[in-house]
């Protein structure tokens, strides 16, 4: 009996040894083994990366959409509720990471003012500032509504148990260099435009 | 060492376990994405936080929810926002007011010194963190959604269980080889 106890007790702590190191390990999440999201149409376009440069994080989206009211989640990076406006979209895009030490555990240290960079499958940017953080409980889903600006609501989970959420609202910047004209080109070609009229 | 097992389970449960009330708390939204219609929004000023007996610079909106029910959104110019969530407190007994005071609801005898309606009312601050420019954000247009509440806490309990029930194992493993 004492033997079958102590098995179990090993096996019991070589699980939660796994479970920790699941939540550190760095080099799951590399780019180079990231499985690009299958999609109905191979032209559509979707968020695939992140990047907080003042946390250092550069991450892996993954897109799900609600299965049965479940949100699926993911181990290897951030997850993009696929049945919200594409980021940089007009809406409110959500996106969920897990507070590991490896995806959004350093997510709280984020500070209004800061740039997050979302990465699509096109080669696009878009930039979003952040404009509010925020400490809620599950119950507040109002966080999630939809709105007429262009924002994304990034999330994970905080607190004793993780029994509260920690919510980061970034809001499109004005111009975006990925989806817009570039204005410098369009002020040269002015100039020339101009310089024959007078010529 | 019983009791002491025991105890600890307790304040375990005690500390994960909701807290109940005998009036529902209604829900109020978050000042990153409000709801209702603004009453009333100052992009900048010196203004009062209730239960602070100090004044602050910075913007001010006010959102109403319902005909009780009112929520602040104040964001400093330093970038330190305050969330104050107005319930008025017609409907409660004293016993009921007095269980929310002591979960950190503060009482204001006439909310007409507020800018709202006549009698008691309760409020509660939340806070937040700002950009601290002045921007103020239209009410949202749209219902909120239960995935917040969908998404998974992650699985820190469980790792604590399976460590804290391995750790038992080995233990008790120890103590059944002395007996025999």
């Amino acid at each position: 009996m004492s033997r079958f106890f102590f098995f179990l007790g090993v096996i019991s702590i070589l699980a939660a040894g796994y479970l920790i190191w699941q939540r550190y390990s760095p080099t799951r999440l590399a780019f180079n083994a990231m499985v690009l999201p299958a999609t109905k149409d191979r032209t559509e376009i979707v968020p695939t990366s992140i990047e907080i440069e003042d946390l250092g994080l550069a991450l892996s989206i993954i897109s799900e959409e609600l299965i049965d009211n479940t949100w699926p989640m993911s181990n290897r990076g951030v997850v993009y509720l696929a049945n919200t406006p594409r980021p940089g979209d007009r809406g409110n895009s959500i996106l969920y990471g897990h507070n590991w030490p490896n995806i959004l555990g350093r997510l709280t240290r984020i500070k209004p003012g800061a740039t997050i960079s979302i990465g699509f499958n096109n080669g696009e940017r878009r930039m979003f500032i952040v404009e509010y953080t925020q400490e809620v409980t599950p119950d507040q889903t109002h966080i999630l509504a939809s709105t007429d600006d262009r924002r994304i609501t990034l999330y994970t989970c905080t607190g004793f148990f993780d029994q509260k959420r920690f919510v980061v609202t970034a809001i499109a910047e004005e111009e975006s260099t990925a989806f817009l004209p570039n204005i410098k080109m369009i002020q040269i070609i002015l100039m020339i435009d101009a310089f024959f009229f007078i010529s | 060492m019983r009791a002491g097992i025991l105890g600890s389970l307790l304040l375990l449960v005690g500390t994960i376990t909701p807290k109940a009330y005998a009036q529902t708390v209604p829900s109020f939204p978050s000042c990153s994405n409000p709801q209702g219609s603004v009453k009333v929004s100052y992009s900048e000023g010196t203004h009062g936080i209730v239960g602070n007996g100090g004044t602050f610079m910075g913007s001010d909106t006010v959102y109403t929810l319902s005909e009780g029910t009112t929520t602040q959104c104040f964001c400093a110019d330093n970038g330190d926002g305050t969330q104050t969530n107005w319930w008025h407190a017609a409907s409660l007994t004293e016993a009921e007011i007095q269980v929310l005071k002591n979960q950190g609801w503060i009482s204001v005898p006439n909310g007409a010194l507020w800018g709202l309606t006549e009698g008691e009312w309760l409020a509660f601050n939340n806070s937040y963190s700002c950009q601290g420019r002045g921007q103020i954000l239209a009410a949202s247009t749209g219902t909120g959604g239960d995935v917040l509440g969908l998404a998974t806490t992650g699985n820190i309990l469980t790792i604590y269980a399976l460590a804290g029930f391995g750790v038992a194992s080995v233990f008790l493993s120890v103590l059944l080889r002395k007996n025999s």
